[in-house]
């Protein structure tokens, strides 16, 4: 009997005492979780502020022409709809996409979502001077949820760059995120943008980066 | 020329399992595993063991290293059975995970040397050959590993997987989660790196060329061992 042979056997024993069922479909509980996802998400924007005395809700942004509004949502929904596709559909394998992609999405989420709203600046008047960091706040509440969706819907372990594939997640969380908060916030001034808006993505990408070392990496059976 | 010839068949016969949508045996199989057939897995051992197996020999020159490394990457292939993505290839990511656990063996310094003559694809079939030859064939090899050992691992790593794996470039490019454009440029770079080192040798000169070239695409990630 072959080294190979003898090893046949070891392997085959090992994965009959620890039988894992066939595949089975996931969309109901991924379909589900988005659903749940996307309802704790607008529950943050509404409950959340009412919390501190301010006003929750889409009440918030009236002072924005309504145009404006949807234009500048729909930017963010697309970016959105961009980033995650990247990072969880783009791939032939059970692989990532190229780190150089991933990298892509986790720098480039933050950047265009920060120069989408900055470019609305001065197209409307801001209706109240932002004061506080409660921008900053909602955007740090609601990106956790869709963080969690994406990596129960990928349900993987990455083998090559764990952290990197949770720096993208982190980064599509907070576009997400930045959808819901843009749908609260009406202010685009740079210097709001920038903390309230930018930071937190931020924030997000290293702190995806981090869980991403942790959670999606190859561990030893 | 026949021995030659009989190899290439080999080769050719061992790299065209693929259907008429390019899917190759490992493919079918884990594809069959994961819909529920439990007698697949034998079969999917078949298909990768001997390749992952003289991947990390090579990479470790540790028989026991080597065996824990496949064994590993096929329960790691087992455990994501309820969530392998309908016709995805299996051999990247087999070889992505094999080559993670080996970066990991490498950095815990676990490394038992192994003469040359023990490090042999168990695959190919071993022929008995004059002292004479024997001496020259481990000579040359010793040669040959060296000049590897001195590029850089980022070269080396491509090298390995197109050359001495047989993995397409595409695929190549999916274990190592970069551009199928920097593969090939990678893989040229070695290959043209050890054409002029084997020059040098013929030519018998007395100062050795180096072989590193860094350039733009050789950040040195992870270490792999000589």
């Amino acid at each position: 009997m072959t080294h190979l042979e003898s090893l046949k056997l070891r392997v085959l024993q090992a994965v009959a005492e620890r039988p894992v069922p066939p595949r089975s479909g996931r969309l109901p509980s991924t379909v589900l979780l988005v659903v749940l996802s996307a309802t704790v998400m607008f529950a943050v924007i509404e409950w959340v502020p009412r919390l501190f005395g301010g006003v929750g809700g889409l009440a918030h942004a009236v002072g924005r022409p309504a145009s404006i509004e949807v234009g500048l949502v729909m930017g963010i929904v697309v970016l959105a709809l961009v980033s995650t596709w990247i990072s969880s559909f783009l791939r032939r394998s059970m692989l990532s996409p190229p780190r150089g992609l991933l990298l892509c999405v986790a720098i480039g989420v933050p950047l265009c979502v920060g120069a989408w709203i900055t470019l609305w600046h001065g197209s409307y008047s801001d209706p109240f001077v932002p004061g506080g960091l409660r921008c900053f706040e909602l955007t740090l509440l609601t990106a956790p949820w869709p963080f969690v969706t994406l990596v129960y819907a990928s349900r993987r372990f990455e083998p090559r760059h764990p952290g990197t594939v949770g720096a993208a997640f982190g980064a599509v969380a907070g576009a997400w995120a930045a959808v819901m908060v843009e749908l609260w916030c009406p202010v685009a001034e740079p210097k709001h943008v920038l903390v309230g808006h930018v930071l937190p993505l931020l924030v997000l990408v290293v702190a995806g980066s981090a869980i991403g070392r942790r959670l999606l990496r190859l561990r030893r059976m | 020329m026949q021995a030659a010839l009989g190899q290439v068949a080999i080769m050719v016969a061992r790299n065209s399992d693929a259907d008429a949508v390019g899917r190759s045996r490992a493919d079918r199989a884990m594809e069959r595993y994961a819909r529920g057939d439990d007698s697949e897995f034998a079969h999917l051992y078949d298909e990768l063991a001997p390749r992952l197996y003289r991947f990390a020999l090579r990479w470790t020159r540790s028989r026991s290293a080597a065996e824990d490394t496949v064994q590993q990457t096929l329960l790691q292939i087992h455990a994501a059975r309820d969530r392998f993505l309908k016709d995805s290839a299996v051999l990247p990511w087999a070889y992505a995970i094999a080559r993670r656990l080996l970066v990991d063996h490498t950095r815990r310094g676990e490394r038992e040397e192994l003469r040359a003559e023990d490090i042999h694809d168990p695959t190919e079939p071993t022929t008995a050959l004059s002292p004479d030859e024997a001496l020259h064939q481990r000579r040359v090899e010793a040669e040959a590993r060296r000049d590897l050992a001195e590029l850089p691992t980022s070269w080396r790593e491509a090298f390995d997987l197109v050359k001495f794996e047989g993995l397409s470039v595409a695929e190549a490019a999916e274990v190592l989660g970069i551009t199928r454009g920097m593969v090939k440029i990678r893989t040229y770079r070695a290959t043209a790196a050890l054409r002029k080192a084997t020059e040098w040798r013929l030519r018998d000169r007395s100062e050795r060329p180096a072989l590193r070239h860094p350039g733009p695409d050789d950040p040195s990630e992870e270490a792999m061992p000589p």
